[in-house]
């Protein structure tokens, strides 16, 4: 299959999200979210923000393809990384030997040094390590597959969890660096946020989709504005 | 655009992540210290030449014991926690099919059978090797005979057990390889004259569709240095195995889970 040279999500109107509940025999559908419209995410920095329980991580799982939609079938075109928020590594291991385990020349190069920059000891066991800089382990991670796999849709969970706030804007200074990949995070501290390419959110159990704040404010205003 | 990661990388990460716990290379020492060690707790001074097939028993009781504890174990427990870190799913997010996570789990626990069947063969074949050149040729095929026919045992449990860690608790996925492997190693022979003689069309049936493990068995041929089995009842042997084993890996397959 070739793969594409640009990452894509295209989210058709219809294109349901949720869960079959039930007994086997009687199941039913229970819809989280439904996009109402059309919606389309290029390259670059995408977020996704709503309250508990409006189905983010269902949204997120479906775009993996790790669930089924109820209705449609989203479109997502290029190598997906799903950084769940459940996700760990092998606590024995040190990040070093699970990146040299795990990648190849320029993506173990390209995690030392992004580990360098995010001040990761990667000689200490993960298990040692604390929250915070388990979740840069992930980061780097994923930061080094979808840099070095073609094409790449990073679907991430809450990754500024657990992390400080001198952390979290290299993390957002790197994201607004390297714009190829498309990314599509699920984020609560929009205040750690410099720039995005655009905001989705679920409100009433729809999904809306603006590309642009609103004049003069920032995400989090808009976000408000919006839901 | 190069590759970002290793080909097998899961298998890569689970190896890594087995390698660093010191029980694995303790298994490996454990298979040399006794095979050397068991021996000398008979009354093998009686009788003195006794010694040498003795501990080629012992190297394989030890390779039939670390496949009724450890390897199961390992490969339950990394199954199951591969499952709840989320770890498989992010392979099956980026593509990776469950047969060949599966695959890729099981074949870093059966590395270290592997490693245990290896050094089984290197007691068989080095101190145990008889001096006279025929009988050390019959040796060494019994030896091979040996070795292939308990990796068709062991390869198809370890694969079952990580697959059942990845679908119920590790209790469950140990135990289940732990009792195939009862039944068709040691309680077949208790079994064979009540099911496979019986008039009953059942219980010949069950006795069918038991493991045959006792098979894959050749200790006796060691101690008593009978040299190889027949062509004809080692291919008969490995069949029955192989076909077992078949059924097992796709039962192990088809439980194989990803979701965290």
């Amino acid at each position: 299959m070739e793969s594409p040279s640009h990452p894509s999500l295209h989210i058709a109107a219809g294109t349901r999200f949720g869960h079959r509940v039930g007994c086997a025999w009687q199941r039913t559908a229970r819809v989280l979210v439904e996009a109402t419209a059309d919606v389309s995410a290029g390259p670059g920095l995408h977020l996704l923000v709503a309250p508990n329980g409006a189905g983010k991580t269902t949204l997120m799982r479906t775009l993996a393809r790790l669930h089924p939609a109820l209705h449609g079938q989203p479109a997502v075109k290029g190598r997906v990384h799903y950084v769940s928020d459940d996700l760990r590594m092998d606590a024995e291991l040190a990040p070093h030997t699970l990146f040299r385990a795990w990648l190849r020349a320029e993506a173990l190069a390209f995690a030392g040094q992004l580990a360098d920059r995010l001040k990761l000891d990667v000689r200490q066991s993960i298990g040692k390590h604390s929250r915070g800089n388990r979740q840069k382990v992930l980061l780097i991670i994923a930061e080094a597959l979808a840099a070095h796999s073609g094409a790449s849709v990073l679907l991430l969970d809450e990754p500024l969890t657990g992390l400080d706030a001198s952390t979290r804007e290299v993390v957002t200074g790197f994201w607004a660096e390297t714009p190829s990949i498309l990314r599509f995070v699920v984020l609560h501290e929009l205040e750690s946020l410099r720039a995005a390419d655009s905001l989705f959110t679920i409100a009433q159990g729809t999904l809306r989709h603006v590309c642009e704040r609103a004049a003069g404010k920032s995400w989090a205003e808009t976000y408000h504005d919006l839901s | 655009m190069m590759k970002a990661e290793h080909r097998w990388s899961l298998f890569r990460v689970c190896m890594a992540g087995l390698a660093v716990r010191g029980s694995c290379w303790l298994l490996l020492a454990g298979a040399l210290v006794f095979a050397w060690a068991a021996p000398l707790l008979t009354p093998w001074d009686e009788n003195p030449p006794i010694l040498q097939p003795a501990r080629a028993q012992a190297a394989w009781l030890y390779a039939w014991l670390a496949l009724f504890t450890w390897l199961p174990f390992q490969a339950a427990a990394l199954g199951r926690r591969l499952r709840c870190e989320g770890v498989l799913e992010f392979f099956h997010a980026r593509g990776a099919g469950p047969d060949a996570l599966c695959l890729q789990l099981s074949a870093a626990v059966a590395v270290w059978m592997l490693g245990v069947m290896l050094l089984a063969c290197l007691v068989c074949l080095t101190v145990c090797l008889p001096t006279n050149p025929d009988e050390a040729r019959l040796w060494l095929g019994l030896v091979l005979q040996q070795g292939v026919l308990y990796i068709l045992v062991s390869a198809p449990l370890v694969l079952l057990a990580a697959a059942l860690g990845t679908c119920a608790g590790e209790v469950i996925a140990f135990l289940a390889p732990v009792l195939l492997l009862f039944l068709g190693l040691l309680a077949a022979s208790w079994l064979e004259p009540l099911l496979a003689g019986s008039p009953s069309f059942f219980h010949r049936c069950t006795w069918l569709v038991l493991p045959h493990y006792h098979l894959a068995d050749l200790s006796p041929r060691l101690v008593f240095k009978m040299g190889p089995l027949a062509h004809a009842d080692f291919l008969g042997s490995l069949s029955c195995l192989a076909l077992q084993g078949a059924a097992i890996s796709l039962t192990g397959l088809c439980v194989f889970r990803t979701r965290s």
